[in-house]
Order: C-alpha cells, then structure tokens, then sequence
C-alpha cells in the first residue's frame, strides 16, 4: 500500500529556490481557486446525497422521485432496465425539461402529442417557468385523465398499463396520464354458448369493455362494480360485481375478502382466481358457472348472486352456482315454457345416460342379459361373438377412442377438426365394427353417450360427467346393475354434501322447503309466474320489480 | 331461513316424508309370505290394523318427544328412569335400530342374489351396500335430508311398476270377503313389524324438527296412511293376481307375481328386475336412516360433539350378523327376535316411558 505523503511545513525559499516572488504569488493563486472548485464540487455532491437521502424510501418503494429530473431519469430507468420497449422523449416546457416516460405499443402516441407534449411546449414562453404540480395537472395537460402519483412503484404500473409517465425538473412528483391504447379483439358473437333467438354479442379480453357490457344491459345504480388488482406480478384487474341491494348479505364481502386474500404471482385465466374461490377442488362439478354471454351475467346478478370478471378472460364467473344453473341456457327462457320445461328434463335424462349408459350396456351384456326381450337379447348375443373382447375391455376401447377424438376435434383448427370428425365417424362407425374390435350396438351406445354428454348446455358440467363414466363402468363390471344402482346413489349422496357458499349445490331440486323455487328449476313456469326471486339464493329484495301486478 | 344455510333442521311436512320413507323396504318382501299364512286373503285388512296400531306407537313416540322438547331419548333416559335402566333401554333402542339395518341388508342382498345374480357372493353384495350407507351417514344432517328427498322419488315408480300386477287381477281370488279367521289376522298384524320398521328413530329425530303451525302427529300420520293406503291396496292387488294359497308358497310373492306380468306388443320384459332395482334406493333409505339415528343418539347420550365417530364402530357387527344369517333357520331366529324386540319397545317399553315422563311432570307441577 502506498502510504500518503506526510504534511511538513516549510521556508518557501527551500520549495520554491529559483522562483521569483510573482512567481510563487501566481502559483499559490491557482493553488487556492483549485481548492476553491473542490470545495464546490464537494458541495455539489453533498446536495445530490442529500436531495437522495432527503425522504427515505418507503417500504417495498424502489426509489423516491427528487426534484432532479435527470437522477429521476436515471432512477426510472434503473428501475425498466433492459426493457427495449420503454420510449423516454425529452421536452421543453418553458423554462424546465420535461421527460415522457412511455410503453410503445401501449400507448396513444397522438393522444400524448394533443394533450401533453402540445399543451406544454405550445402554451408556455421558453423562459417561463412552470408552477406547481396542480396547475399542471388542472390548467395545462388537457387529457381527460391526469393522476399525480408521488410513488414511484405505481408510477412504473402505471407505465407498464400503458399509462405515459411525465416527469418534469424541479417537481418532485410525477403525472400519470390515460392515454393507453392496445390492440383487442371486437366484441363478437358467443363461440361457444350461441343461442338460436337471444343476444349474440360476448365478453371479449379487455375488462373494460366486459363491465361496459354489462352496464349497457341495466342503467341500476346499485349495480356496483369494484376493482381489485390481484397477481404480484401480473397486477391483473379483477372486478367484482353484484347488485346492492339484492346480493346475499355477507356474500359480497366474503368474495371481496377471498379476492383480496390471494397471494399469487400471476393472473392469466379466470381459473386462476376460481380455484382460489372454492372449497372442495377435487370435486370434478364445476361450482362456479363461466359464461361469456353478458345477459347471463345480468341475469345471475339481479337473481342476487355475484359476478367477477378478469381482465385477459373472455369469460365471467358467476357464483353461487346450483347444479340447475348448469343445465339452463339462455334458449330454455326465449322459447316457450312448455318446450323449455320438456327440453329441461331432456338434459337431465341426458346427463343421466352420459354417465350411465355404457356401464348399463356392460352390466346387461355381463350380467343380466335376461332382463331384455329375448330377440334382443339373443341379437346382442350373436353380435357379441364376434368380437374377442370382455364387454367391459370392449367399453373401455371405444370410450378411450370417443375421448381421443373429442381431445382432437377440441384442439385443431376448425377447419380441420371438421375433416377429422369425419375421419373419427368412420373409424368408428365402420372400421373398428369391420375389424372386430367392438360391436355396433356398443359404437350406438357410446355415440349416444357422447351427444348426451355435449348436449349440457355447461361444456365444464359435460366435462364432469365424462369424469364420473369410468367408475360408473367400473361399478358395472364388478357388480352388474346392483353396482350402478349403489354408485347412483353414491352419486346423489356425494352432490347432497357439496356446497358453494353454504348453499347446496343441488339448489332446490326435490328440496320442499323451496318449493317455491320449483317454478324455474327442473321445468320453467311463464314469466308472470315467476314474481319473486329464488329463496335459494338469500336475496335481500326477493321481489321482482314490475311483476307484481 | 331464507337459504339453505340451516342444515341441522327440517319442518314438519319433511319429517314426514323421511318417516314415510323409512317404512317400506324390500323386508316387506319375504314377510309378505308368512303373513298371509296366518291372514290368508285378508292380508289388506291385517296391514289397515297393523297401520293403526304401528301409528299408534309413533304417536305415543311423537307424545315423549313433547315432554322432552329439544332432547333425544339418550338424553333424558337417565334422568327419567336412571342411570342403569337407561343404558339397558338405550341399548334396546339401538338394538331395534341395528336390527332394522341387518333385516333391510339381509332383505335386499338376498333378493339381488336370487333374482340378479346367480353366483355373486351375498356378502360381497352386503359389504358394499353398507359402505355406501356409510358414506352418506357420515354427511350432516341437511346432506341426509337432501338424499332422503330425492331417493324417495323412487317410492312412487315402485309403486307404478307394482301397480301393472292388476293386469292379472281376478277378484274371485279375494273371495270370501267377510273373515272367519280374526285370530289369524291379528297374528298377521304383528308380523307387520316388517311393514312398519324404522318410525322408532322419532325418538332421535323430533328434536331436529322445528315446530311450527303443523304437528307432527299429522305429518306422520299423513305419512303412515299413505303407507297403510300402499298397503292396503298392494294387499289386495296381489291377493287378486296370484291367491292367497300361491302367496303362501311362494318366497317372494311380490316378485312372483310381477314375473307373471306381460304387456304384449310393448318392448318392456321381466318387470320384476326392474323393480327389484327399485327397492335398493327405498330401503337404502330406511338403512340410512336408522344408522345415522345410532349415531346421533349416541352422540347424544355420551355427550360427543359429532355423531361420525360412533359410524364405523357398528360396521363390523353388522357385517358379521348378515353374513352369519345365511340358513332358513338362523333367518327365522332372527326375524323372531326383531319382532319380539319391536314389539316390546314399541308396546311396553315406550308406553311406560310416556306415564314415567307425565307421572314426574305431573310431580313437579304439584310441587
């Protein structure tokens, strides 16, 4: 280490022999305005520490803005290193710099030039110098807008929504303005929950056009909409909707505490928060309704039940849901009431044979095949000898095909799902028939097992009743139709025990205590009919307003 | 309440529909045979006395329970008869309970053994049956009201498939119409213990009802006289299309004569496997019931906060009885002691329990 050279005072004659008096005056002059420029110098960078220590940085703050609009600067681009996408543009507002911090892509660019970039180099001499911040935000930035926003991690949300940031020197506060703007998709016709005389518009991805269209159904101020922002990292905005006035007392408020108590690092589905919102995940039924149609929204709001919509979902969830809820569309209330009634207890004989039906075909074929009229039972018998498989290996081949296809059709394009539709139609129908893998009564059986299944107006219901077709099948194997039947009622006793919000998942369905509710569950009473809304749901106001007359 | 939030509680019209359903089971079905032995053709008139008179124990039942609101026999036994008697009635209590699960088991394996299966091990038949009843009885109170309500639903298809025997009614068969035989017929009364099983759990389930503007003497009255009505009229149906003298020599008269039944022209065979399926889910309810009435009464009685812990414990005790109870012989033992201990609780015990619990009120208002 070098060691630092020792003061030791002097005759100036022995340091300076040969320099003449000027001389060394001249000399000590520079000597003293160099310590004089440190001084200042020293003094310079005691003001940045202390301008940078001045308000120390809250909890889970980055940084803090300063009046200095070039460290601000570099502390908001410290904080959006490496990101290529960020547009920093520096002005001139009178006598201060101005910097625009901005998402390209994200943002309205000639939206910022109108109401920011024009407003303040425009109205502003270049001598004149700005005020404070409220005359800024009040008298010259013209977009619809403006929010101040003195910490610096909203400041950089803001900018990754696509909010510009502007950031001017001698403020020590910075401006968020509205000005995002992103490419979406046009609200459109519902993909998968058309129906033949309701509305057709949907839910699209972006959140605010989701609540517009809900709005746009009711002009009801106690409609409330709240928003949260949930995912750490994703600060994805969810909202919450119900109508005050009408919701379960206590719902809204054990929802609202849900949402806020998730703890996530991301939001990108709806079934992200879902999850997060029931009890028993393991149960295949799904206990939240996911439509994208507006009206059902609507519908479920004012029969008092609550709504939440993800930004990025094209999809609402509504809640407390009840298993009729699932086996309703939107059809069931455009049709007549006696159609819809008998197009209801259709869906319900139709859930019944998606799950029962192949196991019904192996218990008769395994164990009871006395039980059929004896041609038919002798026909079954005759094809049944052509094929080398047991009845319940012959099911499982054909339900494993049935699923396969539907796994495909799912998945490609819908172009080519057409063409492999056909493909699996004929591979089933003929081929596997042909080749003696299975026989034809047993492709009939699970074809109709697979439209029943389609047929449920909720794809995540039909889902479900796939789910519970195995161990139907199973139960059949062992047991023949004793088998079915104990799984049957396993079955009744294990959807009695569900419960979504402490209501029963079955809803009213055969509960006589609601029988009031009966009107609009397994059949559908004309509208007139239907005065009040259904006590299942612990609405406030059970009356609908209009139909009392 | 407005939801379904109340879970532990049912109204009275509920507490009927669960009294109703817990009466018929399929063992009703063997019984039927040793009932006309002694009744003959009179088997309707047999079943009218023996609703009357069973409807009289539940109403002396439903009698206790207004001296004891809000408590479970368990409960106020010891304070009624004390400590030691009380045990000794609690555990007939169970007993009768317990027998109504073995019977019903005992009823319904045998009857998807002989009539379903050919090989199929009755015990295999027994153990799943009472898992599933398990299952359910280890929900809460409102979950086994909800399965009650919809597992009743098949009473009424029962009863529609059982209807198609008057396809071959003969009323020559009911023939002669007064009885000379009234000994007989009252003899056939008190094998109706088959008939009417399951309405002791009352004693359990009064305090789960809420009290309101209807009693629950008329709620389970109704539910008795639809029974006795099922009865009467299912009596004199089968009288008619297969006789009294088939009746008696046959096991499974009901069966029987639903096998003699064909609709020609229609697709539909062999209805009598059809609604041997149907008997699962309506005695299932009456097993169900009487379980999970074990399980709260003991809850009760020993003071537990749950009635599941006391579930499994029976298990294995009934499994081995119905297992156990697999020769002619051992079945008659069986079906004479469930309904001498029917009868004796329901006819001597509960009676004397009444007077104790009206002679200490009586006591306490005098003081």
């Amino acid at each position: 280490m070098n060691k630092l050279p020792r003061f030791k005072f002097f005759k100036l004659s022995a340091v300076q022999p040969n320099s003449s008096l000027s001389e060394t005056r001249q000399k000590l002059a520079e000597f003293q305005k160099q310590v004089q420029q440190s001084k200042a110098i020293e003094s310079a960078i005691n003001n940045v520490v202390k301008d940078l220590h001045k308000v120390p940085a809250q909890d889970e703050q980055p940084f803090i803005f300063t009046n200095n609009i070039e460290i601000n600067e570099q502390l908001v681009r410290s904080a959006l290193s490496r990101c290529d996408d960020i547009t920093y543009r520096q002005f001139r507002a009178g006598k201060a710099k101005a910097l625009l911090v901005y998402l390209s892509g994200l943002t309205d660019t000639n939206k910022l030039e109108t109401t920011v970039i024009e407003s303040l180099t425009g109205r502003l001499n270049s001598n004149e110098t700005l005020g404070n911040i409220n005359e800024i935000t009040n008298l010259l930035i013209t977009a619809a807008n403006v929010t101040v926003v003195p910490k610096p991690k909203e400041a950089i949300a803001n900018i990754l929504k696509g909010n510009p940031l502007l950031l001017i020197d001698g403020i020590s506060d910075a401006v968020s303005i509205d000005a995002a703007k992103y490419e979406k998709r046009q609200i459109s016709k519902a993909e998968n929950e058309d129906a033949a005389k309701g509305p057709h518009d949907s839910f699209n991805e972006t959140l605010s056009d989701n609540i517009a269209l809900v709005r746009r159904r009711t002009k009801d101020p106690d409609l409330k909409v709240e928003i949260f922002e949930i995912g750490v990292r994703t600060q994805t905005s969810v909202a919450l909707l119900y109508v005050e006035d009408i919701v379960k007392p206590a719902l809204a408020d054990k929802i609202r505490s849900q949402l806020l108590s998730i703890r996530i690092d991301k939001v990108i589905l709806s079934a992200n928060i879902e999850e997060f919102l029931i009890d028993q995940i393991w149960n295949p039924f799904p206990q939240v309704l996911v439509t994208e149609r507006p009206d059902k929204i609507v519908a479920g709001l004012y029969e008092g039940r609550v709504s939440i919509i993800v930004d990025n979902s094209p999809t609402a969830m509504l809640l407390p849901i009840t298993l009729q809820d699932l086996m309703q569309s939107v059809d069931d209330y455009t049709g007549r009431p006696a159609v819809a009634s008998l197009i209801r207890f259709t869906r319900y004989i139709a859930a019944f044979i998606a799950v029962f039906l192949p196991a019904i075909y192996v218990s008769i074929v395994s164990y009871h095949p006395g039980i059929l009229p004896s041609g038919l039972s002798f026909y079954i018998a005759e094809l049944r000898a052509r094929t080398p498989f047991p009845s319940l290996l012959e099911a499982f081949l054909m339900e494993g095909l049935l699923e396969i296809f539907q796994e495909a059709i799912v998945r490609l394009p819908q172009k080519l799902s057409a063409a492999a539709g056909v493909v699996g139609a004929l591979v089933i129908g003929t081929t596997v028939v042909e080749a003696g893998l299975a026989n034809a009564l047993l492709v009939v059986v699970i074809a109709l097992t697979g439209l029943s299944a389609f047929s449920m107006p909720s794809y995540p219901f039909g889902m479900a009743l796939r789910f519970f077709r195995i161990p139907a099948l199973l139960a059949a194997s062992i047991l023949g139709l004793y088998g079915i039947s104990v799984f049957f009622i396993v079955m009744i006793v294990f959807l009695c025990s569900l419960r979504t919000y402490d209501e029963s998942y079955l809803g009213d369905l055969f509960d006589i205590t609601l029988i009031e509710d009966w009107k609009d569950g397994l059949l559908r009473f004309p509208a007139k009919f239907l005065t009040l809304r259904p006590k299942r749901l612990g609405a406030k106001d059970r009356t609908k307003i209009g139909s009392e007359n | 309440m407005a939801n379904l939030e109340a879970k532990g509680k049912m109204s009275p019209w509920q507490l009927g529909i669960v009294i109703t359903s817990a009466l018929l089971t399929a063992r009703l079905l063997p019984a039927t045979t040793y009932i006309v032995i002694s009744s003959e053709q009179f088997l309707w008139l047999s079943s009218a006395l023996a609703g009357l008179l069973f409807y009289s124990a539940a109403y002396l039942i439903i009698l206790l329970g207004q001296q004891f609101p809000n408590e479970t026999i368990g409960e106020y036994l010891p304070r009624l008869v004390g400590k030691k008697f009380g045990a000794v009635v609690f555990l007939i209590f169970i007993t009768v309970q317990l027998i109504n699960i073995i019977n019903c088991l005992i009823a319904i394996t045998t009857l998807y053994s002989i009539f379903l299966f050919d090989q199929t091990p009755r015990a295999v038949l027994i153990i799943v049956l009472l898992l599933a009843v398990i299952y359910c009885t280890m929900q809460e109170w409102g979950t086994i009201l909800r399965v009650i309500q919809i597992l009743v639903l098949a009473l009424p298809m029962l009863y529609g498939f059982y209807s198609l025997i008057w396809i071959n009614f003969e009323t020559l068969n009911l023939l002669p119409l007064w009885p000379d035989n009234f000994s007989g017929i009252l003899q056939g009364v008190a094998y109706h213990t088959e008939y009417y099983p399951g309405y002791e759990s009352l004693l359990v389930l009064l305090p789960l009802a809420a009290r309101g503007k209807v009693s629950f003497a008329r709620t389970v009255g109704w539910g008795f006289l639809l029974v006795t009505i099922m009865y009467i009229i299912g009596g004199i149906v089968l009288i008619g299309a297969i006789s009294a003298k088939t009746v008696s020599n046959v096991s499974y008269p009901v069966v029987f004569a639903m096998k003699s039944v064909e609709i020609p022209g229609t697709f539909i065979e062999r209805l009598e496997d059809h609604m041997v399926t149907l008997f699962l889910p309506v005695t299932y309810i009456s097993m169900m019931l009487s379980y999970y009435v074990i399980g709260e009464g003991c809850r009760k009685y020993l003071n537990y906060n749950d009635h599941r812990p006391f579930i499994p414990l029976f298990l294995p005790l009934i499994f081995f009885v119905c297992a156990f109870t697999n020769t002619p012989d051992r079945l008659e033992v069986l079906r004479n002691f469930s309904m001498f201990i029917g009868l004796f609780f329901s006819f001597v015990i509960i009676p004397l329990l009444l007077i104790l619990a009206w002679r200490k009120k009586g006591n306490i208002e005098q003081c």
